[in-house]
């Protein structure tokens, strides 16, 4: 099994190859042709943000390197899954800057593979014994399942509202960092409602936030990574900025920018001038999100356990990153 | 600790005032995530505002969303209705109770809507659904307490004048008046709401439809007849058609909190199916009434722009494959709008000479 060393920000690629790869060989039988090397090009280059944010708990709570690697692994596993089948349903050709493994491989392998990996999470898990952890991630499973399903149908629905989507987003997106939160503290048999019901309201503002900053990328908000933009709008999906964009709009303009190829044809559409305007809108009703997603952390502070006081400490700092997307804020 | 918020759980003392609005006289607790709704481990975290910058509607947006005189066409639309088919047949009206039926009734759909605003609040169902009740209480233009002094001052009003009318036929507008009284009770407040266990439909059809065309033809011409049953079934058919839209709407939210209405019981696939039936069969629930109730060979051309305004709703609906889909948003102001349809188009031929 490989080690869970966390690079510093000064580790060389290979060094975060290895840190994201969370399995080793009995995992995925070798005697299985292209199943490694799809994994392989699946798991390197991706930011592992979800097994990061189980590192700030593993670290505060003292799991054993063990519970750790298994958390880590768990949620990079659904996560990555998730995303195997998500490029399939999407048709999308790339991944993380590389082909999506449906086209490089087939489309019958992305499935199986997807679903091999969440096989292997319960094998895993069970071997671990925690019932409750158990139980647990197969709601969250089935809540990402959901969540895919429902998007799937909102493909080409170009009047969607926000309040919909969100609560797509919390299907998806949301319930992947609430069991990032809460995870940590259920492997080590804390079951605490209060603090249960704290961390699951924190970890959905962080999915929220984290989504709809994904979302702002598409329109090249804050895209500081260079990112390729509106994807999502070609495929036919509106995405949560997207559907702020059109609230308030008539047909006529909607039309013109559901088939927008480029940014300058978005601003043909609606105009930059009520683009720049629903930016700020969205941005302030982001905020509010931030400020309570503030309250909670204040919340968690209050807690008997001492460990969730120094872990809010690191918590406090992600709602601004996650969406702000600049360490600096 | 962030002054703008506060989380505050159900076994906690002031959870009521905070969830009433009698916290405080200078702020509004406005809900801004609910959790555990309507059990015993509820909490709900509020957003504190001064009222003074709550930005509200006139008085009369507010008023007008709050009592969905939108939605008037609901309890006047049989009313009015049943007044023109006793003048229009020659049964003796007795004016004077007529007017003061109309306004009991007026006065009634006030109050539900009030009330049912206040309770669907404090249960957190109006919490949860997106566009649950007129959302009024939920952006804090009113408090939910002040809400529910109006209902109770409307449901006292309606019933004084109930009373009147009852004193003159006691024996039929008692049978009417418990009959109702029992729906509406039942509707919002038995345990969960009959409504929340599959009769809302039921419900909705019998008092909307010919309990109220027979009240009001008892109130006012000491009058009954199967016509006028009849003349009631067909706005009963629509009023349940929008409570069947409005659950339809609501299905994913419904579905998680328990809430067991005919759409849950269906799922996604068959409501839609019944829904689509619905809207089929509208066309022909007019025909009928305009052949056995309305009886002028002029009054079929109604067919034409109720027929056109029904297909356009079926097509449109038909398209929608989800219940997050945007064909779902708003469809019981759509349904609603058909009954509006409705109601103008036979009240108009209703006058139209045999």
């Amino acid at each position: 099994m490989k080690r869970l060393d966390c690079p510093s920000l000064h580790a060389t690629k290979s060094q975060r190859m290895n840190y994201i790869k969370y399995y080793n060989e009995t995992d995925f039988p070798s005697y299985l042709p292209k199943l490694n090397a799809l994994y392989d090009d699946l798991f390197s280059h991706g930011k592992g943000f979800r097994s990061k944010l189980v590192a700030l708990s593993a670290k505060h709570l003292k799991l054993e390197n063990k519970t750790h690697q298994l958390l880590a692994q768990t949620i990079e596993f659904i996560h990555n899954a998730s995303l195997l089948h998500d490029d399939l349903i999407d048709r999308s050709h790339l991944r993380r800057n590389k082909p999506a493994a449906w086209l490089k491989y087939s489309p019958e392998y992305a499935v199986l593979a997807g679903d091999y990996l969440l096989a292997r999470v319960m094998v895993n898990l069970s071997s671990f014994g925690n019932l409750k952890l158990i139980q647990y991630t197969a709601e969250i499973i089935s809540n990402l399942l959901e969540g895919e399903w429902i998007q799937d149908s909102l493909v080409n629905d170009w009047s969607v509202n926000l309040q919909r989507l969100d609560q797509v987003h919390n299907l998806k997106t949301a319930s992947l960092f609430k069991w990032c939160l809460r995870s940590p503290f259920i492997s080590v048999d804390i079951y605490d409602e209060d603090l249960h019901e704290l961390l699951d309201n924190s970890g959905a503002i962080l999915g929220l936030l984290f989504q709809r900053s994904d979302d702002l990328l598409d329109f090249d908000i804050r895209n500081y990574e260079g990112k390729a933009i509106l994807g999502d709008l070609k495929s036919g999906y509106l995405n949560s900025f997207g559907a702020f964009l059109l609230e308030e709009l008539k047909q006529k303009q909607i039309d013109p920018f559901k088939n927008s190829q480029t940014l300058d044809d978005v601003y043909k559409a609606i105009g930059k001038e009520y683009f720049l305007e629903r930016l700020k809108d969205f941005d302030s009703k982001n905020q509010a999100l931030i400020d309570l997603y503030e309250h909670y952390m204040s919340q968690l502070e209050e807690s008997v356990h001492p460990s969730v006081v120094a872990l809010t400490k690191d918590l406090r700092k992600l709602s601004g990153l996650l969406y702000w997307r600049d360490s600096k804020q | 600790m962030n002054p703008e918020y506060v989380t505050i759980r159900k076994s906690d003392k002031k959870f009521q005032s905070y969830l009433e609005g009698s916290f405080s006289s200078d702020f509004r607790a406005l809900p801004e995530l609910s959790l555990n709704v309507n059990t015993s481990r509820e909490q709900v975290t509020f957003r504190l505002r001064k009222i003074s910058q709550i930005k509200k509607p006139s008085l009369v947006i507010l008023l007008f969303k709050l009592f969905r005189l939108d939605w008037l066409s609901l309890t006047l639309g049989p009313v009015l209705a049943t007044y023109s088919y006793l003048v229009n047949n020659h049964i003796n009206l007795d004016h004077l109770s007529a007017a003061v039926a109309l306004l009991a009734v007026l006065f009634f759909h006030l109050a539900v809507f009030a009330i049912n605003d206040y309770k669907d609040h404090l249960t957190g169902v109006d919490r949860i659904q997106i566009n649950g009740g007129s959302q009024v209480i939920q952006k804090g233009w009113m408090a939910a307490c002040s809400v529910k002094k109006l209902g109770i001052l409307f449901f006292s009003l309606g019933s004084i004048l109930g009373s009147y009318l009852i004193i003159q036929q006691p024996f039929f507008l008692i049978a009417v008046g418990v009959l109702t009284a029992f729906s509406v009770l039942g509707y919002s407040f038995y345990g969960q709401g009959l409504k929340y266990l599959g009769f809302g439909e039921f419900i909705a059809f019998f008092c909307f439809g010919p309990l109220l065309t027979y009240g009001f033809s008892r109130a006012a011409g000491h009058f009954h007849s199967i016509e006028i049953l009849a003349l009631g079934m067909g706005f009963g058919y629509f009023a349940a058609m929008i409570l069947l839209a409005k659950q339809m709407e609501n299905i994913a939210a419904d579905s998680q909190i328990g809430v067991s209405s005919l759409a849950v019981r269906l799922g996604f696939d068959k409501a839609k199916y019944l829904i689509e039936i619905t809207l089929i069969v509208a066309p022909l629930v007019l025909l009928l009434t305009l052949f056995f109730i309305v009886k002028s060979s002029l009054s079929y051309f109604a067919l034409l722009p109720f027929t056109y305004f029904t297909v356009k709703l079926y097509l449109n609906f038909h398209s929608v494959n989800s219940s997050f889909s945007s064909g779902v948003d708003d469809l019981r102001l759509r349904v609603a709008d058909l009954h509006v349809i409705y109601s103008t188009l036979i009240l108009f031929t209703l006058w139209l000479p045999k």
